[in-house]
């Protein structure tokens, strides 16, 4: 269950996203969620793409640094209220999330919702017994 | 062959030692009064003759050599002989200003070659091995100084000159290669190459004489690592003749210096007095037996020690400690002294690779340095937190190493240029 993201180490400087989503096209790799996060010399960049261990080899092979990380992702329905409810699962745990970022659910049924927790199989499990639908790779 | 090239020579009495730098020193002084204008007019300024000379421990009577001198006698002004004697010359890169060139006569090259090819038995070499010698030939003294020493040893001889790392692969594969001679941010690189290509298991090197730059005991052991081989240190100048001047041996504890070739001396650089054996300065050779250009006293801008105590390999010749950076590659940023070498050190220690250059600037009349380092897959993560607090231990690494605050930046792999000869490790933008 859950899903494997590609994090990719870019240095702050012209051209370098557009060399690693060049690398990416090329490569006829399918990209679903993209998220960048950055400080004043590098950045981060997050994706969740359809063939993720293909991908990171490619990557790896090709000279760039970069990691899988298993991150837990729930479906958010769009409606007022069901983030703050798929977030409460986790409060009543007193869990700590590093990080966490949504978009948009391919067949535009609300958003999915990207969480990247210590331990994501545990996560997981809370999420599903509290009836939130939890998306598997 | 046993473990000395001239075992005679290598092993000798400290008292046959001082013996025969006594009388080359005698004889080279009286050599270059005579035969060399530039010389005897230095000698004039200083009031000294040959006659005030009687042993190695009237040296500080004779006046220092420097690179600024042998600018201003390009090229033929501190010839000793006619230059129909000569068969050879070698010249510096010219990179910090004019060049430089020496001069050699046949016997001039057979020691020079000597110096080598005891460097190449003190790593373990002899007739079986098949040396590769990837420093530069040409004017450069590497490639042509290991050239002859490893013929003399009786090696099998690869003359593959820098650059070109596929053929340099190919052929240290295809013809076993077992020693290897280049610069250490060469065999750095190479073992990167070797490593991408996935060919370790073909790699049959056992030993490395690396030189011609500056490099910590941290980098020494992250090659011998990542190559499967022992490393050893070597070091010479072009001004004196090149590679081999000294040598380290399977004890790694110091070079041992050719003494029945150079005096060594270390001197403050200050206040150019000379100081006690193990007390850190700068580094004075007098290449009394060279023949068309010997150099009496000359700066060599290195910073090291020197022992004259019997190493345990059996070899008595003083041992200079590894450089710790020269006078003229020492940064003052803030008034601190800093080093390339210990930043490489501190590098090395947290897991970061040893290709780093450090920019150094004035901002606001204040002195910055930067260090960029490029991100390993080690030190990679998926949160910037993780990356940020690694960060934040080699700053305060370095800062408890170096006295200032130096901001680390990252980079990407294989961003940093790599060098085929000397590394360029610093960009000093201020404008003073």
């Amino acid at each position: 269950m859950n899903i494997n993201q590609i994090s990719v180490f870019l240095e702050n400087k012209p051209g370098s996203l557009s060399k690693l989503t060049g690398f990416l096209a090329d490569n006829k790799i399918d990209m679903s969620a993209f998220q960048i996060v950055d400080n004043s010399d590098y950045g981060i960049v997050r994706i969740i793409v359809d063939k993720p261990f293909d991908t990171l080899t490619m990557l790896k092979d090709n000279g760039w640094v970069c990691n899988m990380t298993q991150v837990v992702c729930v479906k958010i329905p769009d409606a007022a209220g069901e983030m703050s409810k798929a977030l409460t699962v986790l409060d009543k745990e007193r869990i700590s999330i590093d990080y966490a970022y949504t978009y948009p659910n391919r067949n535009g049924d609300g958003a999915l919702m990207v969480i990247r927790v210590a331990e994501p199989e545990k996560v997981a499990g809370l999420f599903s017994k509290s009836g939130i639908k939890v998306i598997e790779a | 062959m046993g473990r000395y090239f001239q075992e005679d020579i290598e092993t000798a009495s400290r008292e046959k030692i001082e013996a025969w730098q006594n009388e080359g020193l005698l004889d080279v002084v009286k050599r270059v009064y005579e035969n060399v204008p530039y010389y005897r007019k230095k000698m004039e300024e200083a009031g000294v003759t040959p006659d005030d000379i009687k042993s190695t421990a009237d040296l500080p009577k004779l006046p220092f050599l420097t690179k600024d001198d042998l600018r201003d006698a390009y090229p033929y002004d501190l010839m000793a002989l006619p230059l129909k004697e000569c068969v050879r010359i070698q010249s510096t890169s010219g990179t910090t200003g004019r060049r430089v060139v020496d001069f050699y006569t046949h016997n001039d090259i057979d020691k020079w070659e000597n110096g080598c090819a005891r460097a190449i038995v003190a790593a373990g070499g002899d007739d079986e091995d098949v040396v590769q010698v990837s420093y530069g030939y040409g004017l450069f003294t590497g490639g042509p100084g290991l050239n002859g020493g490893s013929h003399k040893v009786g090696c099998l001889t690869l003359p593959m000159s820098s650059g070109n790392t596929d053929r340099q692969l190919q052929f240290m594969t295809d013809l076993g290669a077992t020693i290897l001679c280049c610069t250490p941010s060469y065999a750095s690189y190479l073992a990167e190459s070797i490593n991408e290509r996935n060919i370790k298991d073909k790699i049959k090197l056992k030993a490395g004489i690396f030189g011609a730059e500056a490099w910590s005991e941290e980098m020494r052991h992250d090659i011998e690592e990542r190559l499967g081989i022992k490393a050893y240190d070597i070091y010479g100048l072009t001004e004196i003749e090149g590679p081999g001047v000294a040598f380290e041996c399977a004890e790694q504890n110091g070079m041992h210096i050719c003494e029945d070739y150079f005096i060594p001396e270390i001197v403050d650089p200050d206040t150019l007095e000379p100081v006690p054996d193990g007390e850190i300065g700068e580094l004075v050779f007098t290449s009394f037996a060279k023949e068309a250009f010997p150099l009496i006293r000359y700066r060599t801008k290195d910073i090291t020690y020197i022992t004259r105590e019997k190493c345990k390999c059996g070899r008595t010749h003083a041992r200079i400690h590894r450089l710790m950076g020269r006078t003229d590659d020492m940064l003052i940023i803030k008034g601190v002294n800093v080093y390339p070498s210990q930043v490489e050190e501190v590098l090395i220690k947290h897991g970061m690779p040893s290709n780093y250059q450090l920019v150094v600037d004035r901002v606001n009349n204040s002195d910055t340095m930067e260090v960029n380092v490029e991100m390993t897959p080690e030190m990679f993560s998926d949160s910037v937190a993780d990356i940020t607090k690694k960060e934040k231990e080699i700053v305060n690494a370095l800062k408890s190493m170096l006295g200032i605050y130096a901001k680390v930046k990252l980079v990407e792999p294989k961003s940093i240029t790599r060098s085929e000869g000397k590394a360029v490790r610093v960009i000093d933008n201020r404008k003073i």
